[in-house]
């Protein structure tokens, strides 16, 4: 952690810009179906209707976009969880918040309710997750930070369990998979514009919060004693994270470490700033997801993986490299 | 500066009766003990004086005005705290957590306002750390993390200074650095500090005033000689405690 970049948050932030823009084109460029480079370009740049088109415009495009929507929303309420608990190991996923956000949804769509009614009831269960977590691991007003994760693991866990039962006892056709629930996949995926203009609402929402922020991680008494309303700002963070991690949850199910890897990675190579940290998170989130995706698409074709094992496989041993380092302090 | 004063003040922690009563008035430039064992209730009178909890009954006033109904901000460039125990969660360097001391007064939202940066350099190089400026806290030793959060202190440059258990991991030079820095505070600039301290002869060496709070839930407020002597502290302390002190 003393070998920290010297470049300014600027140029990490144009360097992030880039490789969103690497990511999205890699996504649309790259799929089950091989597009050559000139028939790719053609189909770009000559709106007629060919096959090549349909497959960049119709299905490649809508499932970059959500992919990225999904990353950014899942590192965003990622490093606003991690504020919120003061724990650099919180993730809507570990703890539990995902799967809350996920039992909700299926019950929603067990009762047949639209769309909208849906985004509400993940939000209503990512809340109530995240006060269960909150609430179980509080000891004489101290947030231990062990305690806290080992009681985000067990929700999470019965959360599973609760899912895996109303996937076996229903025989409702239009509940997805348990990949998509357990895991996360983002072939079920549509794009709405709501979900992107949400995050953009969250993330400007948090940007000028930032300076607070600053002070609230340093701990609830600092924080109290330096001037902050801790009550308020805790009630933002925790409403923010818990919205956020309720889209995505309906977008593409349980994508685990996404909001771990991405904050700390951001924290370690520059600072904890959340001015430099909160719009990094869903610019490198975005991308991350939108390659893990690409990867999910090209690894096994024509076969897809669930874009969740990917997310996993790196997510796991960067989970451990990050505890480890917790316990070294 | 102006006087800050304590009206009527009972404390109870999960409904057990702590302090029951305290009043008294600190004055521009004095330095106050508080001196009492485990478990009283100083670290929750400290939070009360700080406005960052209230008390069961009474006020606390800064030049007439009650704390509680001052705007966060505003309390802060009035009233600091150094809290007994302190952790640092995310990577930050050493003058990150000094400029964090600036908050109350910052106003620029994008950029950091470089005469905070200097005051906060200027909080380091007053208890020794400015050459550790880049080093991540993570890195420190307890000391020195102690001495980290009493420069973020500084650099708050409050007018009143609340500090619980101030030396807990110093050495005993750095001890007798830190106590002089904040002698030196209180006769300068007519700062009011007050200390929850457990060693006697620092108290003796800095105190104008103690207040000794005692398990059968009396107090007892004076000058340091009034207070710091056999017969008051062997209400609360062993005999061969107070002999070895040469009391």
């Amino acid at each position: 952690m003393n070998r920290r970049t010297y470049f300014s948050s600027t140029t990490l932030l144009t360097f992030l810009c880039l490789l969103a823009t690497i990511s999205i084109f890699l996504s649309i460029r790259e799929g089950s179906t091989h597009i050559s480079f000139t028939h790719f370009i053609n189909a770009i740049f000559n709106p007629q209707h060919s096959t090549d088109h349909i497959i960049i415009f119709d299905l490649r495009l809508p499932r970059t976009f959500v992919a990225f929507t999904t990353g950014g929303l899942l590192a965003l309420a990622g490093a606003l969880m991690q504020t919120l608990l003061r724990n650099p190991l919180a993730d809507p996923y570990i703890l539990g918040v995902s799967g809350g956000a996920a039992v909700a949804t299926a019950l929603g769509i067990l009762l047949g309710l639209s769309t909208a009614f849906l985004n509400l009831t993940a939000f209503l269960g990512s809340l109530l997750s995240i006060t269960l977590v909150m609430g179980i691991s509080r000891s004489h007003k101290h947030l231990l930070p062990l305690r806290l994760l080992l009681t985000g693991v067990v929700v999470a866990t019965g959360w599973a369990a609760i899912m895996s039962f109303i996937l076996i006892t229903s025989p409702d056709q239009n509940l997805r998979s348990i990949l998509f629930w357990l895991i996360g996949d983002l072939s079920y995926a549509h794009f709405s514009i709501w979900e992107p203009i949400i995050l953009l609402f969250g993330l400007v929402v948090s940007f000028i919060l930032a300076k607070p922020l600053n002070i609230l991680a340093r701990g609830d008494l600092t924080a109290r004693s330096l001037g902050i309303n801790t009550h308020r700002l805790n009630l933002i963070l925790f409403l923010l994270s818990s919205l956020l991690t309720a889209l995505a949850v309906n977008m593409a199910g349980c994508i685990g470490f996404v909001g771990l890897i991405v904050p700390h990675m951001l924290r370690i190579v520059k600072n904890s700033d959340h001015r430099f940290v909160l719009p990094a998170s869903v610019l490198l989130g975005g991308s991350l997801l939108t390659l893990a995706d690409t990867l999910s698409r090209v690894l096994i074709t024509p076969a897809q993986l669930p874009v969740g094992i990917v997310t996993a496989i790196i997510g796991v041993p960067t989970f451990i490299v990050v505890l480890q380092g917790c316990q070294e302090r | 500066m102006n006087a800050f004063h304590i009206d009527q003040i009972s404390l109870s922690m999960q409904e057990i009766p702590l302090i029951q009563q305290l009043s008294f008035t600190c004055q521009p430039g004095e330095i106050w003990g508080i001196l009492g064992p485990n478990g009283i209730g100083k670290t929750t009178l400290l939070h009360v004086l700080a406005g960052l909890k209230k008390p069961t009954s009474g006020r606390v006033f800064i030049a007439g005005k009650n704390i509680l109904h001052m705007r966060p901000k505003e309390r802060a460039q009035k009233i600091g705290l150094l809290p007994q125990q302190i952790y640092f969660p995310f990577p930050s360097t050493v003058l990150e957590t000094a400029m964090t001391g600036r908050y109350p007064y910052s106003s620029n939202w994008f950029s950091e306002n470089p005469e905070d940066i200097k005051i906060a350099t200027q909080a380091l190089e007053l208890v020794g750390l400015h050459h550790l400026k880049q080093r991540p806290v993570s890195q420190l030793s307890g000391g020195e993390q102690r001495r980290l959060t009493l420069a973020t202190l500084f650099a708050q440059n409050p007018d009143i200074y609340l500090l619980d258990e101030p030396t807990t991991y110093l050495d005993l030079q750095q001890r007798m650095h830190v106590l002089s820095i904040l002698k030196k505070l209180a006769k300068e600039t007519g700062k009011i500090i007050l200390l929850v301290l457990h060693e006697i002869p620092l108290i003796q060496l800095c105190c104008d005033k103690v207040i000794l709070l005692t398990q059968d839930g009396n107090k007892k407020i004076g000058s340091c000689s009034e207070i710091i002597n056999r017969e008051t502290l062997g209400t609360m302390l062993p005999k061969e405690l107070l002999d070895s002190c040469g009391f």
